[in-house]
């Protein structure tokens, strides 16, 4: 647990730095795009990770 | 009393293709492998965890030593590239998109994390070079120069794909550069997949086919390019669909020109042959132009050249014969993998402002292999070998195997660094006759036929073999980096090793580094007359050099090798 | 445990094949209609043909320190 949380801790941190770096190349247009398949990817990994990929049909 | 600290930098590549891991103590190289050779996965591109692994044991350290962990290029700007790139071509990019998309957002843009959570190192301890940056450093802060240019060129890293700039004791600074998608290395790669070889993997291939061929196509290539008198260059993008396309690297348009590739080519067919000639042609005329610019905005007579494009050493030679530059090193592995070294020097060296000490000038960083636990795996497995006394004995031996045409597999020390072997994990024959070189091209390494094989001499008498003229110094050609000419007299003695264009890519093996291959091809020549060996990675088709006793036992009794050699034991097949 | 491995290599198998058609679909909604913008309204040069007298491009100064070596 304690890895997984400080993982996911890593992770969010590495999102938070690919914004900061959209902004500085002044590409802040692209952030919609990315904050879509970045949530889109997360679902779909956790469902292939943890088993319950057949379950999220229903959620679209 | 003051206690001296210790820096400790492990630089990291990965992702891309050949991972590979360096431990640098002090901006001193201490250890380094790709990936591939604990892997054994051709080209390895996954994280380097078993690399990493191998240099801390090495030096026998944990992670929590480590100062800095560097990663060779900037992830984040990769990215911008491709998704760039995939933006600009829509629709034509869906391929492009989709697959880098799941790589990156499943793989790649994590490398941080996965960095941090393997290795557990707080995130301040983790820093990013820049990928040419990385190609540049691992070239010049391993070469002996104070000051020099410096060259790098390869397919692509972040946008760059052919930089260079002025490095000068601690510093470099790269100037200029070509950006994607004008890339040599990738106008290489198209005509290599178009000749029916893989990407990343058939470019020397087609090296080797070129000297078949005649350069009849020069002007066809030329009009896919615009080059400038200054070396600089664009490709035509009409022709090509590498920027934007998973599947192919060319369009129907260059199709139009160079006709529709429908047959691999195992043996030489002549058109092909022909373009081989013809793309290395005008590949040289570019890269000398590149080198020639650079020389007129530089005052030194070095050059430091790294990036893939630095693999193809038939161009290497003409830097030194062709241009105004006197002194020419080459980092030894100078693709992807040579990235982590000049990751962690960039950082030691101009990002730390340490001074330098160091030089490469030997490349056996690798596993090394105790004769304790040789023997005592032949026993176990009840293999039947001969013990050899002492090293004469050993030389004495295989020399005898060596020269009545047997072919022998070499295992000695630590492992080389870089794609070439250089007489710690070689398969070794008997250069003086071209039907050794179908033997071992047959027998043992199922190459393609026109595929040459390439030379180890002892240094003192290499200018009595080859025509090195005032460059027999060079370090590259320690390296096997080297395409040079065999001395027109020596051609018949040497049929193996011989390229069809008279020519040949030798190692220059000195007494200091390598002293017990040294002696091996000495007697070799006090018993032949010709103290030199055709020496060929010891691996078959498709797998990677052998690294442990064990990969190279597993090898042997798959091939047609004659006798293996491993530290002092030696393994003849039996007659069964 | 060996029933549910399976099952999460079947899972892993649909994820990744959720993975294409979302992006697919993302593809044509979004990223298409986004090019055309992009490529009119883009100051990045690198995609184009361009007719310049030479193609190098300077890199631009910046200090390589530790804070800048921290950025991906």
């Amino acid at each position: 647990m304690k890895v997984f949380v400080s993982s996911l801790y890593t992770k969010l941190k590495v999102v938070v730095e690919l914004f900061g770096f959209l902004l500085r190349r002044k590409l802040w247009w692209l952030v919609p795009l990315i904050v879509l398949i970045l949530i889109i990817m997360t679902v779909i990994s956790f469902g292939g990770a943890t088993g319950l990929a057949p379950f999220i049909y229903p959620l679209f | 009393m003051g206690e001296v600290t210790v820096v400790y930098i492990l630089g990291i590549s990965c992702y891309y293709h050949d991972s590979a891991a360096a431990l640098i103590k002090d901006g001193i190289v201490v250890a380094c492998s790709d990936e591939e050779r604990f892997s054994r996965i051709k080209h390895d591109s996954s994280f380097p965890k078993k690399a990493i692994q191998f240099c801390l044991e090495k030096e026998g350290i944990t992670s929590k030593d480590l100062d800095f962990v560097v990663f060779y290029e900037k992830p984040f700007i990769k990215f911008e590239r491709i998704l760039l790139t995939s933006l600009y071509y829509a629709p034509k990019s869906l391929s492009l998109f989709r697959e880098s998309m799941k790589e990156w957002f499943f793989d790649k843009l994590w490398v941080k994390s996965h960095i941090i959570s393997e290795l557990k190192i707080p995130s301040q301890k983790l820093l990013f070079s820049e990928h040419h940056l990385s190609h540049a450093a691992s070239s010049f802060y391993c070469s002996p120069f104070k000051e020099s240019a410096v060259l790098s060129i390869d397919a692509v890293g972040e946008w760059t794909t052919t930089s260079w700039g002025i490095a000068k004791g601690n510093r470099l600074d790269l100037k200029e550069e070509i950006k994607f998608p004008n890339s040599l290395g990738l106008l290489y790669s198209a005509f290599t997949v178009f000749a029916g070889y893989e990407a990343n993997e058939g470019e020397y291939k087609l090296m080797g086919l070129a000297p078949y061929g005649k350069a009849k196509y020069k002007k066809e290539i030329s009009n896919l390019i615009d080059v400038k008198k200054d070396g600089s260059f664009s490709l035509k993008r009409e022709y090509f669909s590498y920027q934007y396309d998973l599947t192919g690297v060319y369009t129907k348009k260059f199709k139009e020109v160079f006709g529709d590739r429908n047959v691999m080519p195992d043996k030489v067919i002549e058109y092909y042959a022909d373009i081989a000639a013809s793309i290395q042609s005008v590949f040289e005329d570019m890269l000398l132009k590149i080198v020639d610019y650079i020389y007129s905005k530089t005052t030194t007579p070095n050059i430091c050249f790294a990036g893939g494009v630095a693999l193809n050493s038939k161009a290497n030679w003409l830097i030194l014969k062709k241009t105004k530059f006197k002194n020419l090193y080459i980092q030894p592995s100078a693709g992807d993998s040579g990235g982590a070294i000049g990751a962690g020097l960039y950082i030691y060296h101009h990002v730390l402002g340490n001074n330098r000490s160091y030089m490469m000038d030997r490349v056996y960083f690798g596993t090394s292999n105790d004769n304790n636990e040789i023997e005592k795996f032949l026993l176990t497995k009840k293999i039947s070998f001969v013990k050899s006394k002492n090293d004469k004995d050993l030389i004495d031996q295989t020399v005898d195997v060596l020269s009545r045409g047997k072919v022998v597999g070499w295992v000695q020390s630590q492992a080389e660094w870089g794609p070439r072997a250089l007489g710690h994990r070689s398969i070794l024959a008997d250069p003086r006759f071209s039907y050794m070189r179908d033997i071992v091209n047959t027998k043992i390494k199922f190459r393609e036929a026109f595929r040459p094989f390439a030379p180890s001499v002892i240094e003192e008498r290499a200018d009595e073999f080859f025509d090195l003229g005032p460059y027999k110094n060079q370090l590259p050609l320690r390296f096997m980096q080297l395409v040079v000419p065999v001395a027109k007299k020596k051609r018949d003695k040497l049929g193996a090793v011989t390229h069809v264009d008279g020519t040949a890519r030798p190692q220059l093996v000195d007494k200091e580094t390598n002293p017990l291959y040294h002696r091996l091809i000495h007697e070799f020549g006090l018993k032949t007359g010709v103290p030199v060996l055709l020496n060929t990675s010891f691996n078959l088709k498709g797998e990677p050099i052998v690294n442990t006793y064990e990969d190279a036992y597993k090898t042997f009794i798959k091939s047609g090798i004659d006798v293996l050699v491993l530290g002092k034991h030696i393994i003849k097949k039996s007659k069964k | 445990m060996k029933t549910y491995r399976q099952w999460k290599k079947i899972a892993k198998k649909i994820a990744g094949f959720q993975a294409d058609v979302i992006l697919f679909l993302i593809f044509f909604i979004v990223l298409c209609p986004l090019s055309l913008l992009f490529r009119k309204l883009s100051k990045n040069n690198s995609f184009k043909e361009q007719n310049v007298r030479i193609y190098w491009v300077k890199r631009k100064k910046t200090v390589h320190d530790i804070t800048w070596a921290r950025l991906q």
